[in-house]
C-alpha cells in the first residue's frame, strides 16, 4: 500500500480513537470547590431577586418601605435615584 | 429559590454541520484563459520582465486553478450533530470504488461518477439533515467552501439547499468560520497583519490540536495532483491504483472535517 495512504489512515485511527486535548474534567472539581460556587451563585441569585423586588412596582409601599422609612405611602423624597419631583420619570 | 443547574447545561439540542470540500484541477481550456487574460502589473514596463512575468504565471496556473470556479469539486465532507456525529460522510466524485480501509474506521462513503451525480446526492442529503437554522461551520468556508458549492451546484444545475441560500430572501444562515475567527484566539495572529489568511494547519497549533496532524502527510495542494494521477489511473485500467488514490484524497478530507469540528467545537466552548 502507498504510504503516504498508510500514514493518512493510521493518522485517522488516532484522530478516531484518542481526543488529543483533554478537556475539563467536572470530576476534577472537588466537592468543596463545587459549594463554594453554589454558595456563591445562590448569594447572586438572592442579589438579582431582591434587586426586583425593589425595583419592579409596589409604588405604594412593599419593600419600598425600607427606604421610606416612614412606614408607608410613597415619598418620592426617599426614592433611592433622586428624589423631589412629580413621582416617576 | 430552585436548585440552580449545575455546570449549565445547553438546553437546545445542537444543530450544527462542519463541511469541507476538495478541488481537482480546472479544465485545460479554463486554464489556458487564465494564462490569455493575465495582465502583467502596472509597474513592470520591460518587455523581458512581461515574459518572464507571465512564463512565472504559466507555470503556477494550474496549480492555482484548483482554487478558481472553474475547477470541479472532487470531495466533500461533512459531520456534525445532525445525525453524522460518529463518523461523518464523504461524498466524492471519482467513481464507484472500494475503499475498505475507511469503512473498516466506519467512514460513510459514497463515491458519484460525475461532479454533477455526487452535487445531486449532496443537495438531496443538505435538505435532509439542514434547515436555514443548521449553523455551518468550518475553515475559511465563507470565502471558499460555501461559494464554491453554491457555484458548482448552479454550474451543474444542482438544486442549491436552503441551507445554501445566500441572501436576504430567508433568514440569513448562522455560519462560523474558524478562519474569520482564529486571530481572536491568538495573542500572535497580530503577526500576519492584516492578512486574513490563517492557515487550518496554524489554528491547529494555536488550538493544540494534534501537532503535527494529518496536514504534515500531505497537504490540500497534493489533492488535485493525487486526483489527477487517480483519474489517469482509472482511464488506464489500474483499478487498483486508483482506488489507493481515491481512499487517501477522501481520508484526507475526512480528516480535514474531523479536525475542523474539533475546532470549531474547541473554539465555541463546545469540549
Amino acid at each position: 500500500m502507498d504510504q503516504t495512504l498508510q500514514e493518512m489512515l493510521s493518522k485517522m485511527q488516532q484522530g478516531q480513537n484518542g481526543q488529543q486535548a483533554t478537556p475539563f474534567q467536572q470530576q476534577d472539581m472537588t466537592a468543596a470547590m463545587l459549594q463554594q460556587i453554589i454558595q456563591m451563585l445562590a448569594i447572586l441569585v438572592q442579589a438579582h431577586y431582591d434587586r426586583e423586588a425593589r425595583y419592579s412596582g409596589n409604588r405604594g409601599g412593599g419593600s419600598y418601605r425600607r427606604y421610606g422609612g416612614n412606614g408607608g405611602g410613597w415619598n418620592n423624597n426617599q426614592h433611592p435615584w433622586g428624589g423631589g419631583g412629580n413621582g416617576w420619570r | 429559590m430552585s436548585a440552580i443547574p449545575f455546570p449549565f447545561q445547553q438546553l437546545q439540542p445542537d444543530n450544527y454541520l462542519v463541511i469541507d470540500i476538495e478541488t481537482g484541477y480546472a479544465p485545460d481550456d479554463a486554464i489556458s484563459g487564465m494564462v490569455d487574460d493575465w495582465q502583467p502589473p502596472g509597474n513592470i514596463k520591460d518587455p523581458e520582465k512581461i515574459q518572464a512575468r507571465r512564463a512565472e504565471f504559466e507555470a503556477e496556473a494550474r496549480v492555482k486553478s484548483a482554487l478558481t470556479d472553474a475547477a470541479p469539486i472532487i470531495a466533500v465532507a461533512i459531520k456534525g450533530q445532525v445525525g453524522l456525529e460518529q463518523h461523518g460522510l464523504v461524498l466524492h466524485a471519482m467513481g464507484q470504488c472500494p475503499m475498505p480501509a475507511l469503512e473498516a474506521q466506519g467512514v460513510k462513503v459514497v463515491g458519484a461518477t460525475s461532479e454533477g451525480l455526487m452535487l445531486q446526492m449532496l443537495s438531496a442529503v443538505l435538505g435532509q439533515l439542514a434547515d436555514n437554522q443548521t449553523l455551518l461551520a468550518g475553515h475559511n468556508v465563507l470565502l471558499f467552501d460555501l461559494p464554491k458549492l453554491r457555484n458548482r451546484l448552479i454550474r451543474n444545475r444542482a438544486a442549491i439547499p436552503v441551507s445554501l441560500q445566500p441572501g436576504d430572501a430567508i433568514e440569513h444562515q448562522p455560519v462560523y468560520d474558524t478562519m474569520k475567527h482564529a486571530r481572536y484566539f491568538s495573542a500572535e495572529a497580530g503577526k500576519a497583519g492584516n492578512n486574513p489568511f490563517f492557515g487550518f494547519k496554524r489554528l491547529e497549533q494555536v488550538l493544540g490540536l494534534s501537532n503535527p496532524g494529518h496536514k504534515g502527510i500531505m497537504s490540500g495542494e497534493d489533492v488535485p495532483v493525487k486526483h489527477a494521477e487517480a483519474m489517469a489511473a482509472l482511464a488506464s485500467g489500474d483499478a487498483e491504483k486508483h482506488a489507493e488514490l481515491a481512499t487517501l484524497i477522501v481520508a484526507y478530507n475526512f480528516q480535514d472535517v474531523v479536525q475542523e469540528e474539533k475546532a470549531f467545537r474547541l473554539m465555541t466552548g463546545r469540549y
